[in-house]
C-alpha cells in the first residue's frame, strides 16, 4: 500500500487508518505525491497491477468485481485467489465495528 | 502538500472578457463567469486552491458565494462565484467534513468530525463586507460526518458516524432536540420536505435509515451495498439515489415502495453525489478516478470530466443549474464546471485505458511506515503485485 495526499501528519494518519481497517502488510509513504503523479494516479483508492516483468497490467479497479477480474488476469488462469471474492452480504465487518467502537 | 498544477483557467472564457467587469448581460443581470460555450458540452471552466482536503461545498444563492469545508485545514473557505476569487476563511472545529446552509436565515453549519460538534456560522447578506462569523457550536454524537437542512421543519439533521445516530438540531434555537437511532457509519443525509422524510446512509453497515420527520421514527432500513457515503433526493420523482463508494455503484430507491429498484456502475470509488434542479441528471465525484460524471436518471453516463485529484463533494448552483462545483480533496481545490448537456455527449462512448497500462512501472524509493527504512522497487522484482494508493480521509 502507498499512502498519499494526507496534507498533514501522514505517518500517524496512515498508521491509524491501517489499524482501523485491519490492513496488514507493507505500507509506503509517498508524502509529496511525486511517485503517484509520475504514475498518473488521479484518485484514491487506485490499484496498480504489476506483473513479474515489472509491466503494469491494469490501473484503477477498486470495485470487488474489477479487483477480482484483474487479479485473476494478473495471476493467470486457474490460479487460486485467497481470500476468494465474496458478495458484500457475507463480508465480515466485525473487526471494523470493534475497532471503531473501541475509539468512540 | 503540493499542488499538481497552478490555477487552471479556460482561456476561451477569458477571451470573451467574461471574468472582467463588463460581464453583465444586456438585461442587467449579475456578472456571470460561465461563457456560453458550445452546446452539448460539459467542461471545467476554472479551478482555485481552497485548502487541505476540501470535502463539502455549498452555495448561498443570495450572495453567489460558495463555502467549502476544508477538513484538514479545520476551516471553511469562501469563494466568490462571480470571479472565483477567495473571499476569506473561517476557523471551525477539527475536521469539518460536511457543510450545509439554511437559506432563510443564511446560517451555515459544519460537521466537525473530530470535535463531535456542529459549528454555526452567520453569513452576510448581499452587499455586506467580510467573511461572516462563527456564532457558536452545538454538541452532537460521535464523529459527525454528514448534514442536511430541512428548511420547512426548521431542523438540521446530522449523521454521527461512530455514534450510529442521527442528531436533530433546531436551526433557530441551535439546540439538539432529538437523537434518532441509525447504524454504524451514519453520515450523509438527504431530506425530502414534501414526503417528510430524512434518509441517512450508514457507511459500515451498507444501509439507509429512512426516518419519518414529523414523529422522528424510523420507517425502514434499506440495504444498498458496500460503503454508501452520499445520498440525494430527486426533486421531480422523489426517488432517492445513494452512492456506494466501495462497490462503485449508484442505487436508486423507489420513493413509494422504499425498495432499491436499480443499480448502475460509476467510475472508481465515487464519494460525492448531487442531483440537478433540472430534474434529469445527477453528478458523481469519482474519488478514485479524478473525475466528475454526469448521469441521466436511468444510469446512462452522459459525460465524464477530469477535475482535480481525489474529488468528492459536488454541488449544483441552486439558481443557475448549469454551474456545478467539485471539491478536490487531493489537489486541495474547487473546480467550476459548466454543464450545457441535454443528454449523453458524443465523447461519452469513448472508453480510454490508463496510459500506464503496458508500460514499465517507474522505480520508486519510499520510506516504510512501520520500519522507517527506504524500500526500493527492486525488492519486488520478478514478483506479481498490486500497489494500492490510499489516503486516510
Amino acid at each position: 500500500m502507498v499512502n498519499i495526499w494526507e496534507g498533514v501528519g501522514a505517518a500517524s494518519e496512515a498508521k491509524s487508518f491501517c489499524e482501523l481497517w485491519g490492513a496488514a502488510g507493507t505500507v509506503l509513504l509517498d508524502e509529496t505525491g511525486e511517485f503517484a503523479t509520475k504514475l498518473g494516479v488521479r484518485g484514491v483508492p487506485t490499484n496498480v497491477f504489476v506483473d513479474s516483468d515489472g509491466i503494469v497490467t491494469a490501473v484503477g479497479a477498486t470495485s470487488p468485481e474489477e479487483l477480482e477480474l484483474e487479479t485473476r488476469r494478473l495471476l493467470g488462469p486457474g490460479a487460486p485467489i485467497d481470500p476468494p471474492g465474496r458478495p458484500h452480504e457475507e463480508r465480515d465487518l466485525g473487526h471494523i465495528e470493534r475497532n471503531i467502537k473501541s475509539r468512540s | 502538500m503540493t499542488f499538481e498544477h497552478d490555477r487552471r483557467v479556460d482561456e476561451s472564457s477569458l477571451d470573451h472578457g467574461l471574468l472582467g467587469e463588463d460581464a453583465s448581460d444586456a438585461s442587467g443581470a449579475p456578472a456571470c463567469l460561465v461563457a456560453p460555450g458550445s452546446s452539448q458540452s460539459c467542461r471545467v471552466v476554472t479551478e482555485v486552491e481552497v485548502g487541505l482536503d476540501p470535502e463539502g461545498v455549498v452555495v448561498d444563492p443570495r450572495t453567489d458565494l460558495a463555502y467549502v469545508s476544508c477538513s484538514r485545514s479545520n476551516s471553511v473557505t469562501i469563494v466568490d462565484l462571480r470571479d472565483m476569487s477567495l473571499r476569506g476563511r473561517l476557523e471551525v472545529g477539527r475536521e469539518p467534513i460536511d457543510i450545509a446552509i439554511d437559506v432563510p436565515t443564511g446560517r451555515l453549519f459544519t460537521a466537525d468530525a473530530r470535535s463531535d460538534q456542529v459549528t454555526v456560522i452567520e453569513t452576510l447578506s448581499a452587499g455586506e463586507a467580510g467573511p461572516g462569523r462563527v456564532v457558536g457550536t452545538v454538541p452532537v454524537g460521535s464523529y459527525p460526518a454528514g448534514l442536511a437542512v430541512d428548511e420547512q421543519a426548521r431542523r438540521l439533521y446530522c449523521g454521527d458516524t461512530m455514534g450510529s445516530t442521527m442528531s436533530v438540531v433546531d436551526v433557530d434555537s441551535l439546540e439538539r432536540v432529538a437523537v434518532v437511532p441509525a447504524e454504524l457509519g451514519a453520515g450523509a443525509i438527504a431530506v425530502d420536505s414534501v414526503m417528510k422524510r430524512a434518509y441517512c446512509v450508514n457507511f459500515v453497515t451498507g444501509t439507509v435509515t429512512v426516518v419519518e420527520t414529523e414523529g422522528l421514527t424510523v420507517m425502514s432500513t434499506v440495504r444498498v451495498g458496500e460503503g454508501p457515503c452520499a445520498v440525494v433526493v430527486d426533486q421531480r420523482t422523489r426517488d432517492v439515489f445513494v452512492i456506494n463508494s466501495l462497490a462503485s455503484t449508484v442505487v436508486r430507491i423507489d420513493a413509494s415502495s422504499l425498495d432499491p429498484v436499480a443499480e448502475f456502475p460509476v467510475p472508481n470509488a465515487p464519494v460525492g453525489l448531487t442531483a440537478s434542479p433540472l430534474g434529469d441528471r445527477i453528478y458523481t465525484g469519482n474519488r478514485g478516478d479524478g473525475s466528475m460524471s454526469v448521469f441521466g436518471l436511468d444510469g446512462t453516463e452522459w459525460e465524464r470530466v477530469p477535475v482535480g485529484t481525489a474529488p468528492g463533494g459536488v454541488a449544483v448552483h441552486p439558481t443557475n443549474p448549469r454551474r456545478v462545483l467539485v471539491a478536490n480533496a487531493g489537489t486541495g481545490s474547487l473546480s467550476l464546471i459548466e454543464d450545457l448537456l441535454e443528454g449523453p455527449s458524443e465523447s461519452s462512448r469513448r472508453k480510454m485505458s490508463h496510459p500506464l497500462v503496458g508500460a514499465r512501472l517507474p522505480d520508486f524509493a519510499l520510506p516504510d511506515l512501520h520500519s522507517g527504512k527506504v524500500r526500493h522497487q527492486s525488492e519486488w522484482a520478478e514478483k506479481k503485485y498490486i500497489l494500492n494508493f490510499f489516503a486516510s480521509w
